[in-house]
């Protein structure tokens, strides 16, 4: 039994047949899964950023002011409205308790885009696509991104930053 | 020495009554702890439940902090030192090999827990269970949280130095039963995840009590999780030890083969607790090799070793069943099993609620690409509510019904209650399980006060189906609760006040 | 442990653990054909 001591070296106790097949087949789902990443990471077009670089908050900022001002077109709630070109690097900015800019992309095209935080860690978690992306302060996560459908997205945040956290809530416009 | 024993009528084991003694106040604070983390839960889905609201968000945070605090660390951890001694010492046959250590470690791991509870509840830490830099929690909440870690590895080292104690005086033959062996492995994991926690946790109050600059965010991310989710690898470990230990007590079950357990246990030792980037895989700053190799547990060999434990428990259920004559068809071993018996039902309910809900769901949110979908939504407290409170949480409700009786020597009191209380708690938090994974493939953020967005700038509404989900959260928590409460009314009230066994 | 007799073989768990192995493979399959449907990252 098990709360007692096994009657002979428990090593020396031979495997039942069903369990020689159920672990023949657990080892090869395993395998399965451990080789299943790395190749969806070829041939799948959904992948995590391979390339992020250390980043002060202020260079940060300051990048993303830069980005403000060249590609503004309106304000909406205070916060600038930007227009980007097509394959352009994009910024978004997450600090206590917003996102900006607000982002216009169009459908198809890629952008090449910039996450970062100056403050706390923060969750960038679009809807109703419903995807997370982690934003860590010192940190640019670089996505190449290409939005696949149009329309109005929210942008929350879904990593606690403190006790206004459930009113950083973010806008981008997909057309 | 002798009068130092005493012989169990049930088993014929001799117990060591200082063990005993520190069994028993482990299980007590156990339970204590549980009994405040279950209160808070109600609090925070009745908050969650929009249609309720119950906390003001400071205090929603707060409590929530707290929720996993009591729950993750001083329930599952104080219980996890009774197990400990419990198959060591009392299993063995031997002497607790110094009590005094063992009050030590209790008195540190008491102090620390209240000393960050009142951190917690002071209202400077609302930092939550991660406490992410660069958020800041009083220095207190750091300083608890290493002493308890410290007491808990004092813990620990009890037990291996209790093994080495029983060998050398010969207390028993051959080797060590199965349940010790899985508890080895959960201390071996948990002496080195505690002590990370205890090394990482340290700068980080030196940098909160403003004597050393702030550690890399990032960094940080990745200490934390090398504690945080490795801790709940010696929750699993400990786990299914109490799932053999259960199978045995409930239907006298015996393992189909030790080699094959035994060699589950030792993969988990070696690998189970390498994974800690499941929390970190659409961050920046790790590279994707990297994220591959720790997330799968080096070749998903832990993941087998899960799979190997998916066999064997329910196999040595059936075989011992079988041999009782229930041989008809497929499953009339398990029509027939004994379900009125509290411990066998709740062993059910958690190796089910753990393969099922925890284990599947935990593969796809491990996995490198797919964790966009799920990253910090509600199917993340979904999945860890199956492992950890299903899963754990269940199993040692189920050995408490047996720790009654063996340990504190009293018959279980209001033993219809006893009977139907795992059927509450377990249908209510697999309710809670599924419907908080339902919701959250909605993209429902989890730990968030608001989700009307009833404050913020922007517009967006989750829709009805997730209205209904809540509500259905909130029915399945109240159950849970109903079954939660009841446990520990009669843990406690068995404790106080139930009849002596055999005196 | 002596080797089992056949009316005692764990039968009905091989089975229980096939449905839950089939149950994992289809919910992983599932999980990728949501993440392709995704916006494209990388």
């Amino acid at each position: 039994m098990s709360l007692g001591s096994p009657e002979k070296y428990w090593w020396d106790e031979p495997l039942d047949k069903d369990e020689k097949t159920w672990v023949t087949v657990a080892i090869v789902w395993a395998i399965f899964l451990t080789l299943y990443m790395p190749y969806k990471h070829f041939t799948g077009k959904q992948n995590p950023s391979q390339e992020y670089t250390k980043v002060s908050g202020d260079k940060f900022d300051a990048a993303v002011d830069k980005f403000i001002a060249q590609y503004k077109v309106g304000e909406e709630k205070g916060l600038a409205v930007v227009a980007p070109p097509p394959n352009s690097d994009i910024f978004i900015r997450g600090q206590q308790f917003k996102w900006d800019p607000i982002l216009k992309l169009k459908k198809g095209v890629q952008y090449k885009l910039h996450l970062s935080s100056i403050d706390m860690n923060h969750g960038f978690s679009v809807q109703p696509v419903n995807f997370t992306i982690q934003v860590v302060p010192g940190y640019d996560n670089v996505l190449n991104i290409t939005p696949t459908t149009s329309g109005v997205f929210t942008i929350i945040c879904n990593e606690y930053c403190g006790l206004g956290h459930h009113t950083m809530v973010g806008r981008m416009y997909v057309d | 020495m002798a009068a130092e024993f005493r012989k169990c009528p049930t088993t014929g084991l001799m117990v060591h009554l200082p063990a005993q003694a520190l069994i028993k106040i482990n299980a007590v604070t156990s339970i204590v702890f549980l009994l405040i983390g279950g209160i808070l839960a109600l609090t925070l889905i009745f908050t969650r439940w929009q249609a309720v609201h119950l906390l003001p968000p400071d205090l929603f945070y707060r409590f929530l902090t707290l929720h996993g605090i009591a729950m993750l660390f001083a329930w599952i951890v104080y219980f996890e030192v009774a197990v400990l001694y419990f198959t060591s010492a009392v299993l063995l046959n031997s002497r607790l090999a110094a009590p005094w250590a063992g009050w030590l470690g209790y008195v540190l791991m008491t102090v620390g827990a209240l000393m960050t509870t009142v951190a917690i509840l002071a209202g400077n830490s609302d930092v939550m269970f991660t406490s992410y830099v660069p958020l800041k929690a009083s220095p207190l909440y750091y300083l608890g949280i290493v002493l308890f870690a410290v007491g808990a590895i004092i813990a620990c080292v009890l037990f291996f130095a209790t093994l080495a104690v029983a060998k050398h005086e010969k207390t028993y033959e051959g080797s060590v039963p199965l349940v010790t062996y899985g508890a080895a492995a959960a201390a071996i994991i948990a002496i080195g995840t505690l002590a990370h926690g205890a090394i990482f946790y340290i700068p980080t109050g030196l940098w909160a009590a403003g004597v050393i600059p702030m550690m890399d965010p990032e960094a940080y991310r990745l200490l934390f999780w090398g504690f945080g989710h490795s801790t709940q690898q010696i929750n699993v470990a400990a786990m299914i030890a109490c799932w053999y230990a259960l199978a045995t007590l409930t239907v006298g079950a015996q393992p189909v083969s030790e080699k094959f357990s035994r060699t589950a246990f030792v993969l988990y030792a070696l690998f189970i607790n390498v994974a800690s980037e499941h929390h970190l895989l659409w961050d920046p700053g790790i590279s994707s090799a990297h994220k591959m190799w720790n997330t799968s547990y080096v070749l998903h060999l832990a993941v087998l070793a899960s799979m190997m434990h998916a066999f064997s428990v329910p196999a040595c259920v059936e075989v011992a069943l079988r041999k009782k004559g229930y041989t008809k068809g497929l499953f009339e071993w398990l029509k027939k099993a004994p379900w009125g018996n509290p411990s066998f039902s709740t062993l059910i309910f958690s190796v089910a609620g753990f393969g099922f809900l925890g284990g599947i769901t935990g593969i796809m949110y491990g996995t490198e690409q797919l964790n966009i979908l799920g990253h910090n939504s509600l199917r993340v407290p979904g999945h860890f509510h199956a492992t950890v409170v299903i899963g754990t949480s269940m199993a040692f409700m189920g050995l408490t019904y047996y720790v009654l009786p063996l340990i504190f020597q009293r018959e279980v009191m209001f033993p219809t209650a006893a009977k139907l209380q795992p059927y509450f708690y377990g249908v209510g938090m697999w309710t809670v399980s599924i419907a908080m994974m339902f919701v959250g493939s909605f993209g429902v953020p989890r730990r968030h006060w608001d989700i009307t967005l009833a404050d913020a700038p922007f517009q967006y509404s989750f829709g009805p189906t997730v209205d209904l989900g809540m509500a259905i959260t909130a029915l399945g928590a109240v159950l849970a609760l109903i079954g939660g409460a009841m446990f520990c009314i009669i843990a406690v009230a068995t404790v106080l006040a139930g009849k002596k066994v055999n005196q | 442990m002596s080797e089992l007799k056949e009316e005692h073989r764990p039968k009905g768990t091989l089975v229980l653990v096939y449905f839950f192995l089939a149950v994992m493979v289809i919910y992983y399959w599932l999980s990728w054909k949501w993440l392709s449907e995704l916006w494209l990252f990388g």
